[in-house]
């Protein structure tokens, strides 16, 4: 290390002799009134600090990579991505993960979890943050202490032991398999083994299951038809603001387009003579096939975060209304519009523009905590990664594509964050 | 006659002007909406109440009581046990007179100023520390001796003393406050740790600016003199200090064997002292215009802001001992968890204080180009000090988190105060008794005490410092 | 003033002025990179009736440990009864023993001893980082650990299997009656690699419920939310033992797991050091020497013992000598195990018998078992 650092040093004064030779040349030759010399040239001292950070980066990067490389020779670990086409021996629950198929596979299935969590869980947090958030402000006492307390409980203690306590409160609330909680279904004994369970919901400490919409012949063109019934709806929707802007009644477009819609899948519907049917869970034998199913740690990671994300979105919307000027609000008073109206029209709208940055913020933090989902069993991105490293699989290589994975993630979501941020300003001052 | 609200900061009168009935009336059943809102949530809140209550008394706290010790302190040898308990009186009594002093002069400032403040009461103290209070007060309850408590008396007995001291010191002494309570921290982790490296290093560096404070005054009216109490002074007392402290480095124990609910408070404190350093220089550093500065300092911070902390522990676990030369000795777990805490509390700090330097008008940096100060004075003595007063309360927010945080460093093995419970319900008396919810639930409490203390605080300071109204 | 000149020239200068400090900066011979592994040569000392002191070696692992005073050793602390930490805050189970018989016998007490507890996946490369002397936390034998991880296994001192646990009223006796249930498995060793492997050739279609930590497994098993947990026989073992419900435990055990102390490779003289100090309790068991019973053997006839824990012996002409048999151990490192932390037998009862398991394979070969350790001569 010091070798580098003298010779860094050697370097630096080199460079800066020679400059310095060369500018006393030069004003030899052109005689004086020049400028400034080098040391006090801002000019140069700007490009002068950036070399010399440089160089001080670079030296220390290749100090740490020389280590580095030293010491996975010493212990033969090799530095390439091969094993990223061994196969892994890694299955998932619920996911047709194939443990003989690749290692990149089982990373896939890993992010595709990941994915699951995040894409259910957003919304849920949003909404729920929303609801407390509004809440806090309540002129109802109760109501408000409530909301405090919830948001003081679930902001002060760590993410992890929100998840597991989700995660065991399910696991006691819910019954085991074979006794099941059914709506509108039943529970047959078999001769050897658990019950026979369908319904159109089913609800154990395993897994949850919704009923879903299974195609049936003409589903293709079903499928086509709502295409269109959409599109038509959206032309719907788009003329009702035309309407709106140029006469000014109401253009309640939402339930124009909503009917459209609506009339034009129950028409398909018949006319197509049964495209689809409800597909209702059933679990046979301990194997579970339609409908949609829910692995109870998938349920408990995502309501954990869910819970804890919104006790911080909460503290944000409350915030964000409370800074909306209070003329604002007195002036949806003068203008006779109820409550509801004056959230909807004058409050929120402006409140979301504050509140926006914050909130991309606990989107990121919300992706990052999904890491801690194979505390409860459910694997993703990490629990998969922390399985390979259990496994002796090289572990830089894995470490720089879990941080890859994390990385890319967030700097995706905070790009279309402040695309949207930026269009929101766009509006208004 | 007013008190203070510690919610809002804010004066209320202390009577209501509406009867109890009238309150009731008007705030919980205003309109049929509000009174089924308030009948559900109440019974939602009894139920709740019931249930918990109910459970907490009536289940067996046996193994929180058999693991006590391993809860607060890990594995710390019962016959150094005198060493935390010293260091944290120390600590106590010096938090005590610092934060007394500190006081103090924020009173005759504001009273200097004209501007209505209360003196504070112990009554307000014991507001705005409860919860802390009442977890200590729970772990007693689990101890099976009376010494704890008697330590735990003497500990308030300091803070107190220290307090009357501290509010009652000359102005000299008084405006070291935030020095004292430095001394204090230094002294616990000596006492417990050793006073080598990093420790001396901190020490000099107070010493230093003591001296070069409290012997400014006089040499400063010279253009040398004050290079001298700027430089040469400082660097004498921060060398005597780091001499003296390196020679009693084997008066500590180390801390190998810390663990439990003291190491999260240390790794939390440590991780965000030596953290804002390294961030302000790099929100500094992502301001400048020098593209190359401001490239690495982007890149650092968003790369670090980017990944999830876990995967910055592994890497502190797997890759960091590669990048040690093939010949030194590689630091234990602790310390390379120390050194990526830093450097993630540093990140995050770099994005809080950016935004406290974006917060200081542009007014004042040419304000005081004009009065012909330099860039390095105009950053120490204009722009510093008000960006950092703007985001005292989110490097709170960012102490919250990170005391949060330390729960994962479970995942590379160390015993921190989350993982006793794991451990605790391992051994054999308690092995498969499923006492998890028990253990989990001490856990979360200690936890909560502390968060929510720190969070009450974090808004009381918001509201005093007048954030966000002007 | 020309500034597209200037621009140009200032750029030129900065590209060629970065270009000499990176080409600079990276050409580096690796002054600080040079490889640690020596080999020392195990002092070679015949046999004979002189008495020779203990020789230390010149470099190596066992010097640097004689030199620090201590033996880092790198454990568990979540594993009943192989390594965990109880109430008082310290180190215990049957691997911890193990360090402290390496502490007896390297350096005469087996308290100095620094356990370092270690997840799954730091095992390996805290030994191979010199982190931890010897790494004794319940690590299984393989040969790509032997080879690809560096690793250097010693004596097996417990023959372990993965195997399966069910409730005694699940109606599963056998693992094909586990088809579709849903099995709980601990993250961090190769148990769902072996699950995969074995009832995938069987065709046993399963769902994996992989949990970070027992803690959350053994609820989710009570709770009914796997119906098989599957974990090495001696873990089921003792949570069987431990839990308020019936459990049985299936016949199949799927994989040969032997657990044993590892090192590094590269240092034969610390690994035959460690290999005969974990050894000697074996051969102490086998002889009948315990830490009770060890006095009354200072006057036994028996040459084997008396070699073994390093009592004089007398030859034809009288004189009293101390064999020595040139590991580089003390003579009587095998007393001070015996008497500081017991023999084989003693370390097993201590740490495992409370949990309910038995010797099985792990009693010695006289016994029907498989320890069965080279003669002390």
């Amino acid at each position: 290390m010091l070798e580098r650092i003298l010779r860094l040093t050697l370097i630096l004064a080199v460079l800066a002799g020679a400059y310095i030779a060369l500018w006393a040349a030069r004003r030899s030759v052109k005689g004086s009134a020049n400028g400034p010399p080098p040391w006090r040239d801002t000019k140069v001292l700007v490009i002068a600090a950036q070399v010399a950070t440089l160089g001080v980066l670079i030296t220390v990067g290749d100090y740490l990579w020389a280590n580095f490389r030293a010491r996975t020779d010493e212990i033969g670990l090799d530095l390439n991505f091969d094993f990223l086409d061994q196969p892994s021996g890694i299955s998932i629950a619920d996911n047709p993960l194939d443990p003989n198929s690749s290692i990149q596979n089982a990373l896939l299935a890993g992010v595709k979890n990941t994915f699951l969590i995040f894409i259910v869980g957003i919304p849920l947090a949003v909404l729920l943050g929303t609801l407390i958030g509004v809440a806090r402000l309540s002129t109802n006492w109760l109501l408000s202490k409530i909301a405090t307390i919830y948001v003081e409980f679930f902001r002060n203690i760590p993410t992890l032991l929100v998840i597991v306590f989700t995660w065991q409160a399910l696991l006691l609330g819910f019954p085991r398999e074979q006794d099941s909680w059914l709506i509108r279904g039943s529970s047959t004994p078999a001769d050897s083994g658990p019950p026979a369970l369908e319904g159109l919901f089913i609800f154990n400490n395993k897994r949850f299951a919704f009923p879903s919409i299974a195609g049936g012949e003409n589903f293709l063109a079903y499928q086509v038809v709502f295409l269109i019934g959409m599109v038509i709806a959206i032309g719907v929707w788009i003329w009702r603001t035309r309407t709106f802007n140029a006469t000014g009644t109401p253009h309640r477009r939402i339930l124009w387009s909503l009917a459209t819609l609506t009339v034009i899948g129950v028409a398909g519907y018949f006319a197509l003579s049964s495209p689809f049917s409800v597909s209702r869970p059933i679990i046979e034998q301990r194997i579970a096939s339609g409908g949609i199913k829910m692995q109870m740690p998938y349920v408990a990671v995502m309501f954990g975060l869910v819970l804890y994300t919104a006790s911080h979105i909460a503290e944000i919307v409350r915030g964000s209304i409370m800074s909306v000027p209070k003329g604002q609000v007195e002036a949806g008073n003068a203008l006779a519009l109820s409550g509801f109206q004056r959230y909807r029209f004058v409050v929120l709208p402006q409140a979301f523009r504050v509140a926006f940055p914050p909130l991309i913020n606990q989107f990121l933090n919300y992706t990052k905590n999904t890491s801690l989902a194979i505390a409860v069993g459910f694997a993703e991105t990490t629990g998969v990664i922390q399985n390979l490293f259990g496994q002796s699989r090289p572990a830089p290589q894995l470490l720089l594509i879990l941080m890859l994975i994390y990385l890319a993630l967030s700097l995706i979501l905070s790009a279309i964050g402040n695309l949207i941020n930026r269009r929101l300003q766009i509006v208004g001052r | 006659m007013t008190i203070e609200d510690t919610d809002s900061g804010v004066d209320r009168p202390l009577h209501s002007d509406q009867t109890p009935r009238e309150w009731v009336q008007n705030n919980l059943f205003s309109s049929a909406l509000n009174s089924g809102i308030s009948v559900v949530s109440a019974v939602f809140a009894g139920l709740v109440l019931y249930f918990g209550v109910g459970w907490a008394l009536n289940v067996d706290w046996e193994i929180v009581r058999a693991n006590l010790r391993n809860f607060m302190i890990g594995q710390f040898p019962k016959d150094e046990l005198w060493r935390p308990w010293a260091g944290g009186l120390a600590l106590v009594a010096g938090v005590g007179v610092g934060s007394a002093g500190m006081a103090r002069n924020a009173f005759d400032d504001a009273t200097d100023k004209g501007l209505s403040t209360e003196r504070p009461t112990w009554i307000g103290l014991l507001r705005r520390f409860w919860p802390i209070l009442a977890f200590i007060g729970l772990v007693l309850t689990f101890t099976r001796t009376i010494q704890p408590t008697l330590g735990v008396l003497a500990g308030l007995g300091l803070f107190v003393a220290g307090r009357v001291i501290g509010w009652n010191m000359p102005q000299s002494i008084r405006r070291f406050s935030l020095h004292i309570i430095g001394i204090g921290v230094l002294a616990l982790f000596t006492i417990v740790a050793g006073s080598g490296g990093l420790v001396a290093v901190v020490g000099g560096f107070m010493a230093a600016t003591i001296v070069s404070t409290a012997v400014g005054d006089r040499l400063n009216r010279t253009v040398l003199g004050g290079k001298i109490s700027a430089l040469v002074l400082p660097a004498m007392g921060a060398a005597a200090v780091w001499l003296v402290m390196s020679s009693i480095n084997s008066f500590g124990y180390g801390w190998k064997e810390w663990g439990g609910l003291y190491l999260t408070l240390f790794v939390t404190v440590a991780g965000i002292s030596t953290g804002m350093p390294l961030g302000i220089l790099l929100a500094i550093g992502r301001r400048s215009q020098l593209p190359v500065v401001k490239g690495f300092c982007v890149m650092f911070i968003e790369f670090i802001r980017g990944v999830p902390l876990i995967s910055l522990l592994f890497f502190s676990g797997f890759m960091l001992p590669l990048l040690f030369p093939p010949s030194a000795e590689i630091p234990d777990g602790i310390t390379r968890a120390m050194i990526v805490i830093t450097l993630f509390s540093a990140a995050y700090i770099a994005e809080i204080v950016r935004g406290g330097l974006q917060a200081v008008p542009q007014g004042q940096i040419e304000a005081a180009q004009a009065q012909g100060l330099s860039t390095g004075r105009i950053q120490r003595l204009i722009v510093m000090p008000q960006a950092l007063r703007a985001v005292i309360p989110a490097m709170v927010g960012q102490f919250i988190s990170l005391f949060k945080d330390t729960s994962l460093l479970a995942i590379i093995g160390v015993a921190e105060f989350l993982q006793i419970a794991t451990i605790a319900n391992t051994q054999q008396d308690f092995l498969g008794k499923g006492l998890q919810p028990i253990t989990y639930t001490f856990v979360a409490v200690g936890y909560w005490a502390f968060a929510y203390t720190m969070s009450k605080e974090s808004r009381r300071l918001e509201t005093r410092l007048g954030v966000g109204t002007r | 003033m020309i500034r597209r000149g200037n621009a140009l020239k200032r750029t030129a200068g900065v590209v060629m002025a970065l270009g000499l400090v990176a080409t600079a900066c990276s050409s580096s011979s690796d002054g600080d990179a040079d490889s640690n592994t020596s080999d020392s040569v195990a002092a070679e000392e015949p046999v004979d009736t002189e008495v020779v002191e203990s020789t230390q070696s010149e470099g190596g692992r066992l010097a640097a440990v004689q030199a620090a005073g201590a033996v880092e050793c790198g454990g568990n602390d979540t594993l009943p009864g192989f390594g965990i930490i109880d109430a008082d805050g310290a180190f215990s189970g049957f691997d911890i023993d193990f360090c402290k018989v390496v502490a007896a016998a390297v350096l005469g007490d087996s308290e100095a001893v620094n356990v370092t507890p270690l997840v799954a996946a730091q095992r390996f490369p805290t030994l191979q980082s010199g982190e931890i002397d010897v790494l004794i936390r319940n690590t299984t034998w393989t040969a790509s650990r032997d080879g690809a991880e560096q690793a250097n296994f010693l004596q097996t001192t417990f023959f372990d299997g993965q195997g399966f646990m069910v409730r005694s009223d699940s109606g599963i006796a056998s693992l094909e009656d586990a088809a579709n249930t849903t099995i709980c498995v601990l993250q961090g060793t190769t148990t769902l690699l072996n699950l995969n492997a074995v009832l995938g050739d069987r065709g046993i279609p399963f769902t994996p419920l992989e949990f970070e930590s027992n803690d959350e497994l053994q609820p989710a098993f009570v709770a009914e939310q796997c119906e098989v947990w599957t974990s090495d026989a001696s873990q089921l073992a003792s949570f069987a033992a431990n839990l308020d419900i019936d459990t049985t435990v299936l016949p199949d055990i799927i994989s040969k797991e032997p657990l044993g102390p590892v090192v590094a490779d590269g240092d034969t003289e610390w690994a035959q050091v460690v290999n005969w100090a974990v050894m000697a309790t074996i051969q102490a068991e086998e002889f009948g020497i315990t830490s009770e019973n060890i006095d009354s053997f200072a006057d036994s006839e028996d040459s084997g013992i008396r070699r073994f824990l390093g009592l004089p012996i007398e030859d034809d002409d009288g004189n009293a000598v101390v064999a020595e048999v040139g590991l580089g151990l003390p003579t009587d490192f095998a007393s001070n195990i015996i008497s500081q932390v017991g023999n084989y037998g003693e370390i097993f009862e201590r740490n495992l018998a409370p949990l309910g398991l038995e010797r099985g394979p792990n009693a010695l070969w006289t016994e029907g078992g498989l320890m069965y350790v080279p003669p002390f001569r």
